[in-house]
């Protein structure tokens, strides 16, 4: 087992030192890219935290939406420089998601989920309301002059990301992570072994939310603009899901390689088919076949083969 | 403190169905209760009142002399008392070790997870055998030992063990009531609800007998055996 464990970490190690060398590069379109993949793989981390407690989010636009708003303000009315912004965003998900956890109590299933989209609807018709704080329909530029270098905010991107791996790996051990899978298996038995299924929503939406804020707040710092209708966008929502299904849910690498994948292509359809329509049907189409084709996702196919090769 | 489950006059259901009426019951230290009645009588409901699941509308219930009545169901495994449910109600996506695990997952068994571990597979060795299975995939009698092992993990002072011979084959319901009883000579307290009344009572030494949410009969496991409300019930 020990040299499959040290090939594992160190193919991991590998990759976080690609995500993290490719700003160097300087190329915009490269940047651009790392950008998108790396800001998807914590939202898509941050779903599949919440699935892994049998906890359904349609809502995580709401946590990236809350996490852009706040790096915003916090750089433009404090001026607040990106670490600190970013720490303000990671926080304010945090608290959002505790109180949602505390909102919602005992809510599950399909229940959870839609309570998850109303938060997400709510929040953006009150920042379409409050003009005089989130600039309303018209929006809100970060001022200009504290933006960095690109390659500065695609590095912190991918150091954001490189982080929701790692604290889910670390999460992966702990007894919490057991709690939220007893939790998802059967939570009135998980009750009678002592789990308390509120303090372990609060936990786990804690965790979640902070690292879904903390990437709108990164992709704020990328963009640089910020409206209710993008901030609020349901586009991350449904990217967060379609990411770890793809890759494959209850698992670390699924969110990860689903990411990549998501966004290769649905870049690769937009750039193969031009920025008509027939693209994001063609990328729906293509979607719906992985899904279908790969029930448990890339990581599932994956394994399977590997059960097939294994006995002869 | 006298480590005691008393219950008086529990009124119990579920909506506006009720369930239990005026049931009384006690279990003591180390012995072996069993809980008889046939299907629909409310024994399932007892146990699951008793784990802080069911919320009486009417009665006392007390262990060792403190009220458990508003004690919420993850702190009652706390207190010493732990249910394995009816049908198992494993984890079933989780290897035996980590159901195992999770039985020991409150505070006061944490520190005795590696030798409750041992103790179990010690009863248990199949267990040992199968530890890196999911438990969905175990036959019915592994995961009824798993069932009664993982609830052992809390290092319960009290057991509540909802019908755990049901759907096995003769040979192993002889050998879970062989295990019971060797839980109970380790000083355990074991309230057992059951459906084969004789296997029960010959592991047990008192036993309660109800019908339509009452307890008809009471009394030692002897003098039950030959109590026409027990023939009644479950000879015919």
């Amino acid at each position: 087992m020990m040299p499959k464990a040290r090939v594992k970490a160190a193919a991991w190690a590998a990759l976080a030192v690609a995500v993290l060398a490719a700003p160097a590069l300087g190329s915009p379109v490269l940047n651009d890219w790392n950008v998108r993949i790396c800001s998807l793989m914590m939202v898509a981390l941050s779903w599949n935290l919440t699935l892994n407690a049998g906890l359904i989010s349609l809502g995580h636009s709401a946590f990236w939406g809350l996490g852009s708003y706040a790096a915003l303000l916090a750089a433009n009315r404090l001026g607040a420089p990106l670490p600190l912004s970013l720490l303000i965003a990671a926080l304010a998900g945090s608290l959002a998601g505790m109180g949602l956890a505390a909102l919602t109590g005992n809510l599950r299933g399909i229940f959870f989920a839609i309570s998850t989209l109303a938060f997400s609807e709510i929040l953006r018709v009150v920042g379409l309301m409050t003009p005089d704080l989130t600039g309303g329909a018209e929006g809100l530029y970060l001022t200009p002059g504290l933006r960095p270098a690109p390659a500065v905010v695609t590095f912190a991107v991918a150091l954001g990301a490189v982080a929701a791996v790692v604290v889910c790996a670390g999460l992966a051990l702990t007894r919490f992570n057991l709690a939220c899978r007893a939790m998802r298996n059967n939570e009135d038995v998980s009750k009678m072994f002592g789990i308390n299924p509120l303090v372990c929503r609060v936990q786990c939406l804690a965790v979640a939310g902070g690292m879904a804020s903390l990437a709108g707040g990164l992709n704020l710092w990328h963009g640089g603009f910020l409206d209710p209708l993008v901030a609020f966008d349901l586009h991350v929502t449904v990217l967060s899901q379609i990411a770890p299904l793809l890759g494959g849910i209850h698992t670390l690498v699924g969110p990860v390689v689903g990411s990549v994948l998501t966004v290769f292509l649905s870049e690769g359809t937009r750039i193969g088919l031009g920025a008509s329509g027939y693209s994001q049907l063609v990328l729906g189409v293509l979607l719906v076949v992985c899904v279908l084709a790969m029930p448990s996702g890339v990581v599932g196919l994956w394994r399977r083969v590997l059960a097939r090769r294994a006995r002869p | 403190m006298d480590e005691r489950l008393q219950l008086e006059g529990i009124d119990a259901g579920y909506g506006g169905a009720r369930v239990l009426e005026g049931v009384g019951l006690e279990v003591g230290v180390g012995e072996v209760v069993c809980l008889l009645g046939a299907n629909g009588a409310g024994k399932t409901t007892m146990l699951l009142t008793i784990a802080g699941l069911l919320r009486p509308s009417a009665g006392r219930l007390t262990w060792a002399g403190q009220d458990l009545l508003r004690v919420p169901p993850h702190r009652i495994v706390e207190q010493g008392i732990a249910l394995s449910p009816e049908g198992r109600q494993l984890f079933p996506n989780l290897t035996v070790l980590e159901n195992l695990q999770l039985g020991s997952y409150c505070r006061h068994a944490r520190p005795y997870r590696q030798a409750s571990l041992g103790e179990v597979y010690a009863l248990f060795p199949r267990l040992h055998e199968r530890r890196d299975q999911a438990a969905g995939l175990l036959s019915g009698g592994e995961q009824q030992m798993l069932a009664i092992g993982r609830a052992l993990m809390a290092r319960p002072r009290l057991l509540l063990l909802d019908e755990p011979s049901v759907g096995l084959a003769p040979r192993l319901v002889a050998a879970v009531f062989e295990s019971i009883a060797r839980i109970a000579s380790q000083g355990i307290g074991v309230l057992l609800v059951e459906q084969n009344a004789y296997g029960a009572l010959a592991i047990a030494k008192r036993g309660y007998v109800l019908a339509n949410g009452r307890v008809v009969t009471a009394g030692l496991a002897a003098q039950l055996e030959a109590a026409p409300e027990v023939q009644a019930a479950f000879i015919g």
